[in-house]
């Protein structure tokens, strides 16, 4: 099928890929339905694009890139949700990040990932309950983006 | 809304398994606890209110998105590439 993006214009996927949210995401909660696209090949980063609004997109990370620490923990009642039998290892995990103007500003939501159960596709954006994690870190180190920016860009 | 008044000690039940106590009061400040299944999903009204605006600016500018994402896959910042160690300081 064939769906309209403003991000990406119009882009074919195939229905199989539609990743399903049962509760949709904060400040979207009517949205349910999107397809996760990688920016290209070997790309941490990811769309996350509604498949009903075409205004409606996310930008989305590979956790532990920028963040090898990164741990959560999902509650077995919040893994039903997911329907998920197996390990909860095999599940995907990303970042939603924020591209503010100046985009070495970059913060990641690691206080609530999208969680992802791979072989049914069914999604959420999990609330974690470790209180060291914000929705606003930021993906760069200031020191490296001060030495970036004495580059002159 | 049902509005009922608790004095420190006492306590409200909320369907089966549910119980909502009065720890303490100090002037505005009242300590809350709460007994409940783990299945029940407890945080304060603002960490849910936090994540629906952080998805909403995530979501705000998508020129400013696409722009942005363009740098950011080309950046190359010197010396240690990740963030923080995802610990709030």
């Amino acid at each position: 099928m064939i769906i309209n993006t403003n991000v990406l214009g119009e882009i074919e996927i195939d229905s199989k890929d539609i990743v399903h949210f049962p509760k949709g995401i904060p400040a979207f909660e009517e949205y349910k339905q999107y397809v996760i696209i990688p920016l290209d090949e070997k790309s941490p980063f990811y769309y996350l694009q509604s498949v009903q609004k075409p205004d409606l997109c996310l930008i989305i990370a590979q956790p532990f890139v920028f963040f090898p620490d990164y741990e959560i923990e999902i509650a077995d009642d919040e893994l039903q949700i997911l329907d998920v039998n197996g390990e909860a290892a095999d599940l995907a995990i990303y970042l939603i990040l924020t591209i503010p103007e100046d985009f070495r500003l970059t913060t990641a939501n690691l206080l609530a990932p999208i969680v992802v159960n791979p072989k049914n596709r069914q999604a959420m954006q999990y609330v974690t309950v470790n209180v060291k994690y914000s929705t606003r870190h930021p993906i760069f180190r200031s020191e490296s983006m001060a030495a970036a920016a004495k580059e002159g860009d | 809304m049902l509005v009922l008044s608790r004095k420190i000690g006492e306590s409200i039940i909320v369907g089966d398994n549910i119980e909502i106590s009065i720890v303490d009061i100090q002037g505005d400040n009242i300590r809350i606890g709460i007994d409940a299944p783990k299945s029940i999903k407890i945080f304060r009204k603002e960490v849910y209110e936090d994540i629906q605006a952080e998805n909403k600016r995530a979501s705000g500018d998508l020129d400013q998105m696409k722009t942005g994402l363009q740098k950011l896959k080309e950046f190359k910042p010197m010396g240690n590439q990740r963030g923080g160690d995802g610990h709030v300081d």
